[in-house]
């Protein structure tokens, strides 16, 4: 009995290790440890934006998100600070999925100040994306069936290499951070920068300023550590 | 100075105050005194989407807003309970202007889940973009003119037309409460409207005819019409 257990433990933490699980806990955390943010130009950008943001200190553990009672979320791209910005689309896909479809938010083609407007909807459940330019112009309409309202993570995909990283650090190679998340201060309480490295960290600059967005309207969701005290944690009340 | 020419300025000041709301940065409190809120429709709604908000105690002091960095924002409807629904007509209009033009956000006769997102762009154009509960994209008005650092909204019906602000109603009634999202809904506001009855008179103070989401936006802060509020914006901090 008690190797059984082992072997369903183990189990357990292979399944943790490519699908994040989530509680439902509204809290969340720093992020531990915190991610070494090199460069200076983000924090620089987040300055200049009047935010009181401290990138080495401020990074929440906030890699997977649900949707809020509006059914609806709004994802601005504020800047992107890369060669291969021109490359490099986002969009989201089911944190709890091993092998996730990936839909997509903003093409290679958007550049700062395009948004999306996320629409939540079920029967079935689906997502609706409205695409517009920076002059809010409508650009597109896609719908993807299929999505997790209540569990969804963020992608970025090089069109070159095929490329994809995720905010879910446990899908990156070396389990890295890709994606940071700090909430909004001021008169941006209540949304979030999501950061990207648009390179796997271990061969990147670390700048984690390639991408820089606003999430609006949607609420993250506690990560539980991929540990055996975590798949614990999940079964009890 | 001597006392005459002090009262003199003192009872401008409040005059002044009377036809243009001034707002500060700070965090809004809770509204004092809290507004009755008859029918227990309004409650029974909250309580149905697993918010914590008890309508009689959580009312916060918010009747003017502010666009944040990324200069998008979105309105839901999310719940009406008025004969009227068809003829709802929601908008923003400058909360400092004397006699502010009206700058419509969305149509009440699309019903729930319908939503309009508001992009604030240099050189004070606002863009509306209109969407059905569907997420299909209906209609597209840009208005100049408006005033992203401060803002109202109104609610209009053919009795007659409201105002987030209470000194520009009928007898400074308030006509919408605001209430702050919790749980997955934090960093978001319910506007909560009662609209006039026939021939303009009153509402039923059932703050549930025309209830929605408004998301990524700032609250500021409204400062008392009084002669204590006048003397607050110039003490130093």
């Amino acid at each position: 009995m008690k190797q059984g257990l082992r072997m369903l433990a183990t189990a357990s933490l292979v399944v943790l290790g490519i699908s994040v699980v989530a509680s439902h806990a509204s809290a969340f955390n720093p992020r531990v440890p915190q991610v070494p943010v090199l460069g200076g130009t983000l924090q620089g950008y987040l300055n200049s934006k009047g935010e009181t943001i401290n990138v080495l200190t401020d990074q929440q553990d906030a890699q997977i998100w649900s949707q809020s009672a509006s059914g609806n979320g709004a994802l601005t791209l504020m800047v992107e600070l890369s060669a291969d910005a021109g490359v490099n689309s986002f969009g989201l896909y089911n944190a709890s999925n091993p092998t996730p479809p990936l839909y997509q938010v903003f093409p290679a083609a958007a550049s700062a100040g395009w948004f999306a407007i996320m629409s939540f909807r079920t029967l079935p459940d689906r997502v609706v994306v409205n695409l517009f330019d920076a002059t809010a112009t409508i650009q597109g309409t896609n719908t993807y069936l299929g999505i997790d309202a209540s569990n969804f993570g963020f992608y970025e995909q090089n069109g070159n290499t095929g490329l994809v990283l995720y905010s879910q650090d446990g899908r990156n190679p070396g389990l890295a951070a890709q994606m940071l998340a700090y909430q909004g201060t001021g008169i941006n309480a209540g949304e979030w920068w999501l950061c990207f490295e648009d390179a796997p960290v271990a061969n990147s600059d670390r700048d984690y300023d390639d991408a820089v967005m606003i999430l609006e309207s949607v609420n993250p969701l506690a990560t539980v550590p991929a540990t055996l005290g975590g798949v614990k944690s999940l079964y009890r009340k | 100075m001597n006392r005459q020419l002090r009262a003199i300025i003192a009872a401008a000041s409040v005059v002044v105050l009377g036809s243009a709301a001034l707002v500060s940065n700070a965090n809004a409190g809770p509204r004092v005194p809290q507004v009755p809120v008859l029918g227990g429709g309004l409650q029974a709604f909250f309580n149905s989407i697993g918010e914590s908000i008890n309508v009689n105690t959580d009312q916060q002091d918010l009747s003017v807003f502010q666009h944040s960095a990324s200069g998008n924002a979105l309105l839901t409807i999310k719940y009406q309970s008025s004969p009227n629904v068809p003829t709802q007509l929601v908008g923003i209009y400058n909360a400092s202007a004397a006699i502010p033009p009206l700058f419509f956000v969305i149509q009440g006769s699309l019903g729930p889940l319908a939503f309009s997102s508001m992009s604030f762009k240099p050189g004070n154009f606002l863009t509306v973009n209109r969407f059905d509960a569907n997420g299909n994209f209906i209609s597209t008005t840009t208005f100049g003119g408006i005033d992203p650092t401060n803002f109202g909204f109104y609610l209009a019906v053919p009795f007659g037309t409201r105002f987030s602000q209470d000194y520009r109603n009928p007898g400074g009634l308030p006509h919408m409460l605001v209430y702050a999202g919790t749980g997955q809904n934090a960093g978001e506001f319910f506007l909560c409207w009662d609209e006039p009855s026939t021939g303009g008179a009153a509402g039923d103070q059932d703050f549930d005819d025309c209830v929605l989401v408004l998301e990524s936006v700032s609250p500021l802060a409204t400062v008392p019409a009084t002669i204590g509020g006048v003397k607050s914006l110039y003490r130093d901090k």
